[in-house]
Formats: C-alpha cells, sequence, structure tokens
C-alpha cells in the first residue's frame, strides 16, 4: 500500500515538472555586426594601357596629305567620386614641336579627333591652357580612342620634331 | 558578445528520496527521476564591427575586413532531429547618405564545421550555418566588400544581424 501511494506521488510529481516545459517553442538568440566600408575618390588614367605612350608622323609630300595621320591612342578613365563629382581629362603639350636645330612648328598644327562617349570630338593642342579632352559626372569607367593629326606644309624646315604631351585626369 | 536566448525554461529537477521505514518484512520502492531539459540557443560573435578600407578596385577587387574573420560560436540545445540554423540578414544596403551599395557587396568566406559561404542579402536571410540537434560549433566568417570604380566616394554603412533558431 505504501508502495502504491509513493508511486503516485512520485508519478504526479514528475507529470507537473514536465508540464512547464517548453519543447514546443522554439529558442533563438541574435546579435548584430555593425559594417563600415571606407569608399574614397580616385583617379586612374592609361594611355595604351601604360603610363606613357608615343605617336608618331611619318613624312609625307604635302600635297598629297594636307594632315599626316598617328597611330590612334587608346585612352581609358577611371574615376571615383561624389555624385556631383566634375572628372575632367585634359591635355597640354610642354612646347611646339621642336627639331634637333630648334626649328619649330607650331603646336597648333597638332590636332586630334575622338570617339568614346564623354570624350570630346574633337580639339587643338595647346602650350597655353589645358585643353579637355573628356569630361563626366561621377563615379565610373570611360575609355576612348583619340586619332592625332598633324599640318602637313612645304614651310617647315626638315627634322624630327618633338613634344611632350601631358594628360591630367582629376577627380574631386 | 554574448546574446542569450530571452527566454530560459526553466529546468526542473526533480529528486525523491524515499526514506520509507522498513518493517520487518522485505518491501520494493520505486524512485523516477526526471530531468525536463527545455531548448535554448546562444550566440556570441568575436567582433560585432566589420570595416573595410578604401582599396584599389583594379588590384583590390575584394576588399577583406580590417579586423580578420569573425569566430561564431553557437550553442543550442534542441531535439534529436531538430534543425538549428544560424543565418544573417542586413538591415539595409550599404548607405552613406543617398548613395547606396548594394547589401549583396558583402560576401563571405567560411570555416567550420555546417558553416557555408554566402552573400548578404536585406531581403531574405542568408544561412550562415545548420546543424542537427543540440551541441556547441565554432566556425569562421571572413567577409569581402566588393569593390568596383562605380562606387560614390563615401564611408557606407549598414548592420547585420544574426538569428540563432534552435526548434
Amino acid at each position: 500500500m505504501k508502495k502504491a501511494v509513493w508511486s503516485g506521488i512520485i508519478t504526479a510529481v514528475g507529470m507537473l515538472a514536465m508540464s512547464t516545459s517548453v519543447y514546443a517553442q522554439a529558442q533563438t538568440a541574435s546579435g548584430t555586426v555593425n559594417v563600415n566600408a571606407n569608399v574614397n575618390a580616385k583617379a586612374k588614367l592609361t594611355i595604351n594601357g601604360g603610363a606613357n605612350a608615343s605617336i608618331s608622323f611619318a613624312d609625307a609630300d604635302p600635297d598629297v596629305l594636307a594632315q599626316v595621320p598617328a597611330n590612334p591612342l587608346t585612352i581609358a578613365v577611371k574615376a571615383r567620386t561624389s555624385a556631383n563629382g566634375a572628372v575632367t581629362l585634359t591635355v597640354r603639350a610642354s612646347q611646339d614641336l621642336t627639331s634637333a636645330t630648334s626649328a619649330t612648328i607650331d603646336i597648333s598644327a597638332l590636332k586630334w579627333t575622338s570617339t568614346g562617349t564623354n570624350f570630346a570630338g574633337n580639339g587643338t593642342s595647346s602650350t597655353a591652357a589645358e585643353v579637355g579632352v573628356m569630361s563626366v559626372t561621377g563615379s565610373g569607367n570611360h575609355t576612348g580612342i583619340q586619332s592625332y593629326t598633324l599640318d602637313n606644309s612645304w614651310a617647315y624646315a626638315t627634322g624630327t620634331y618633338t613634344t611632350t604631351l601631358t594628360y591630367t585626369l582629376t577627380a574631386p | 558578445m554574448s546574446f542569450a536566448a530571452s527566454t530560459i525554461p526553466a529546468c526542473s529537477f526533480l529528486v525523491a528520496a524515499l526514506a520509507i521505514a522498513v518493517p520487518a518484512e522485505a518491501q520494493t520502492a520505486t524512485s523516477t527521476f526526471s530531468a525536463n531539459l527545455g531548448g535554448i540557443a546562444k550566440l556570441s560573435l568575436s567582433s560585432n564591427t566589420l570595416s573595410f578600407p578604401d582599396a584599389d578596385p583594379d588590384t583590390v577587387p575584394l576588399v577583406p575586413a580590417a579586423g580578420g574573420a569573425i569566430t561564431i560560436t553557437a550553442k543550442a540545445r534542441a531535439s534529436l532531429a531538430a534543425t538549428v540554423t544560424l543565418t544573417v540578414l542586413a538591415a539595409d544596403d550599404l548607405r552613406s547618405g543617398v548613395d547606396t551599395i548594394p547589401a549583396s557587396a558583402l560576401t563571405w568566406m567560411a570555416s567550420g564545421a555546417g558553416f557555408v559561404n554566402g552573400t548578404v542579402s536585406r531581403a531574405t536571410p542568408q544561412v550562415v550555418a545548420s546543424w542537427t540537434g543540440s551541441g556547441i560549433r565554432t566556425g569562421t566568417q571572413t567577409y569581402r566588400f566588393q569593390n568596383s570604380w562605380s562606387y560614390r566616394t563615401g564611408t557606407y554603412s549598414v548592420s547585420l544581424l544574426y538569428t540563432l533558431v534552435s526548434p
């Protein structure tokens, strides 16, 4: 009799304890990670895939070829800036075309046409001021082809003329 | 950082110690032991900040987080066949003022049993890890930020919410 009573009490208490469990309720735990990513202004310019390139004009008969073409330049512009940031690419000649004997051809004889979105369609080289080659607002990649020509003339003294064109890409 | 379940069910232990007066004749008694173990989940992250430094998209197309990997420890008590799942959800896209970068620019590589690689989403919780049954599981997440020239300059922020569910 005592055994039966004790067993009944234990079973009842056990069932009571079981009834307080929450087996069916899903347990969750959470955590938060705060992320910061810094994106700064950058500008990158390549001409024919590198930092430097060269163009050359072959000798030609001025009557046959009034404007001597040169190998085109592939210009790649990459810029990261603000939403309203004005990205500009300009070019400026260091000097007039100058030969070893100091003969000169005015730099304005060096002209170009270009293709590519946001690239100026054409331009004339200058030593006095930066000349716009491309301009765009905001970040992105831009590629254009710039084809130079040299005005030919019977008036030029013979020689090999050189100058340096410096391109400047600005992304504020 | 530890994040425990908001409700921890009580564990009830019932021990019946029987002190039965034993008369001269032989008697037997039964003692029932009952341990009531409820479900519980606990999550800890080695860091709750991730910082990606500025980098050239050409040379670093995937920017690693400055602090390295996040170590995750998930503790769960569940039934034998229950699937314990850890997910992550972005609160928003990466945002700098009005400028945004999609949350999917954040990806991770995972290590540890049950942990999987993934891409962050702001729309759907993404599975970080899953297991079956109770246990303590540890793994790492190495986040990377997809770099691009097309981004606008700024410091972009977002919060990632981790949720460990133990059914």
